[in-house]
């Protein structure tokens, strides 16, 4: 399916997210202490600094800080997916993650609400795309 | 330590590399050729330094314990910092001076990432995956795609950067991009990744440079007018990744207002501003954040000519790294020391008494410098 290097799925501390991305699941760790979601994986909170944190499955909902567009192909792989924005998306838990948008460019603007879906990169590896939770013909 | 001991330290020494003597050099081949020019610019000899302050490449090519075999340097404190953008590197030698570590301090930089390819080029790990093919060019685009949702900036507001550094570029006989840039041209180009343009991102070169630093008691014997150290002032945003000023580098300002009051200055006194350009939106977001222009008016400013030779902050007056060559800030600073020193022919800037450096690193790191020249 792909050609480029696959996330390292033996590593403890952030297997758990890329295992919930298989599953079709955003998965964080939220702090115990103080709430705080964070990513990237960390044995402790960062905020307040208590160790651990229970791995949650985050909502998928966030809205669009910024995009880019790809119009031309600048790697092989995208060729075919031209035009195609990539997200910044600020979730709601509050973590900013990248992801593709599989809504036309046209469609996007900063601040709309976006919702995860799934795609498999590869056996048992997952990736979040994202879509408008809205498109604006409807 | 006294406050004021920053105040005491200049540049007295600058050396560029931009060519290879011979096929094949490696980052650090650079990094010597360039100190070597900063030893004879400063009339010393290498006996004379006692202080080595090293930047590395992101690749990690440069560090203290090589350059300082290569150099045959054993000096009395040396150290590497692995986010130099000069700007940092500076900061450093200048607290070793004022603390007495060392008191004459060989500064280098050297990378070789034009020939090896772009340490920004690729992304790592999951987000390739997305498509982000360029890390540079995909960050500056959706930050530029921010501040137009954020200030209704059109795509010319955003290549007046690189149309007015062009034009710069054109008085800078060391610049690489001398061809000239129009708005017309600008506009006429294919998006690269939308909504950034091909002259919005610098390229990736090789090269090197380097610095003597020393007190401004010893500078005094020098060929040159000592560039003194007037200010200085950074921050590390590195709580929390999830900060969205961190896109935007809001706290330039803040950074800003404490370099100057080191300096006892007020941004009216600052008639050179070198802004670090590895792509023309990081211009508008600092030239905005360290007060210079009003949120979203820093196209309309630059477009009217107000960063242009006698425009009244002239700005990236080498070209930057957009048309003149990316160094990672540190050939901003030898622009500040020519143009300090009056050695700027065609695009010298007069009665020029004080400048700024403004450089930030992965949108995490902060830094501002003040210089002006030790009369």
């Amino acid at each position: 399916m792909t050609t480029l290097p696959l996330p390292d799925m033996s590593d403890p501390l952030a297997s758990p997210h890329w295992q919930a991305l298989s599953q079709g699941r955003i998965a964080m760790q939220r702090c115990g202490a103080c709430g705080h979601v964070r990513w990237p994986a960390a044995l402790s909170c960062p905020e307040c600094l208590t160790e651990g944190g229970e791995w949650n499955t985050l909502s998928g909902r966030g809205t669009i800080w910024g995009y880019a567009v790809y119009e031309t192909p600048l790697h092989p792989e995208f060729a075919g997916l031209c035009p195609y924005a990539v997200a910044l998306v600020h979730l709601e838990e509050g973590p900013m993650i990248h992801g593709r948008m599989l809504d036309p460019p046209e469609e996007l603007d900063c601040g709309l609400p976006v919702v995860a879906v799934f795609e498999q990169l590869a056996d048992g590896i997952g990736i979040a795309r994202f879509r408008l939770e809205q498109s604006r013909g409807s | 330590m006294d406050p004021a001991a920053q105040h005491s330290v200049a540049i007295v020494g600058i050396g560029a590399a931009t060519r290879q003597a011979v096929p094949g050099w490696r980052a650090e081949d650079y990094a010597l050729a360039a100190a070597r020019a900063a030893l004879a610019d400063a009339g010393i000899d290498k006996s004379q330094v006692n202080g080595l302050v090293t930047c590395k490449t992101l690749s990690g090519a440069g560090g203290d314990i090589v350059m300082g075999r290569a150099l045959g340097l054993n000096p009395a404190y040396s150290a590497t910092l692995d986010y130099g953008t000069c700007n940092f590197s500076i900061h450093l030698a200048a607290m070793v001076i004022a603390a007495g570590l060392a008191d004459t301090v060989l500064l280098t930089y050297g990378t070789d990432q034009g020939s090896r390819g772009g340490d920004f080029s690729r992304y790592g790990n999951h987000d390739i995956h997305h498509g982000m093919v360029d890390a540079i060019g995909s960050m500056a685009a959706l930050m530029f795609r921010r501040y137009q949702y954020l200030h209704g900036a059109s795509e010319a507001d955003l290549g007046a950067v690189a149309v007015a550094q062009r034009r710069w570029a054109l008085l800078n006989p060391d610049a690489l991009h001398r061809e000239p840039l129009t708005i017309t041209d600008y506009l006429a180009e294919p998006h690269y990744i939308a909504p950034v343009r091909p002259s919005d991102i610098a390229g990736f070169h090789d090269g090197g440079a380097a610095l003597i630093m020393t007190s401004l008691r010893r500078a005094r014997d020098q060929p040159h007018v000592p560039v003194r150290l007037a200010g200085m002032a950074q921050t590390a945003q590195l709580g929390n990744l999830a900060n969205p000023d961190n896109y935007e580098r809001r706290w330039m300002g803040d950074v800003a207002d404490r370099a100057l009051a080191t300096a006892g200055a007020k941004r009216s006194d600052v008639g050179l501003l070198m802004i670090q350009d590895p792509a023309s939106v990081w211009v508008l977001q600092m030239l905005e954040a360290l007060g210079f222009a009003e949120p979203g008016g820093a196209g309309a400013m630059i477009a009217a000519g107000e960063t242009a030779l006698g425009g009244k902050l002239p700005l990236n007056t080498s070209g930057g790294h957009l048309s003149e060559r990316y160094m990672w800030g540190w050939f901003h600073i030898l622009e500040i020391v020519r143009q300090l020193r009056g050695a700027c022919g065609a695009r010298q800037v007069a009665d020029l008494h004080m400048a700024m450096h403004a450089s930030t690193m992965v949108a995490q790191k902060g830094s501002v410098s003040l210089f002006e020249a030790a009369l």
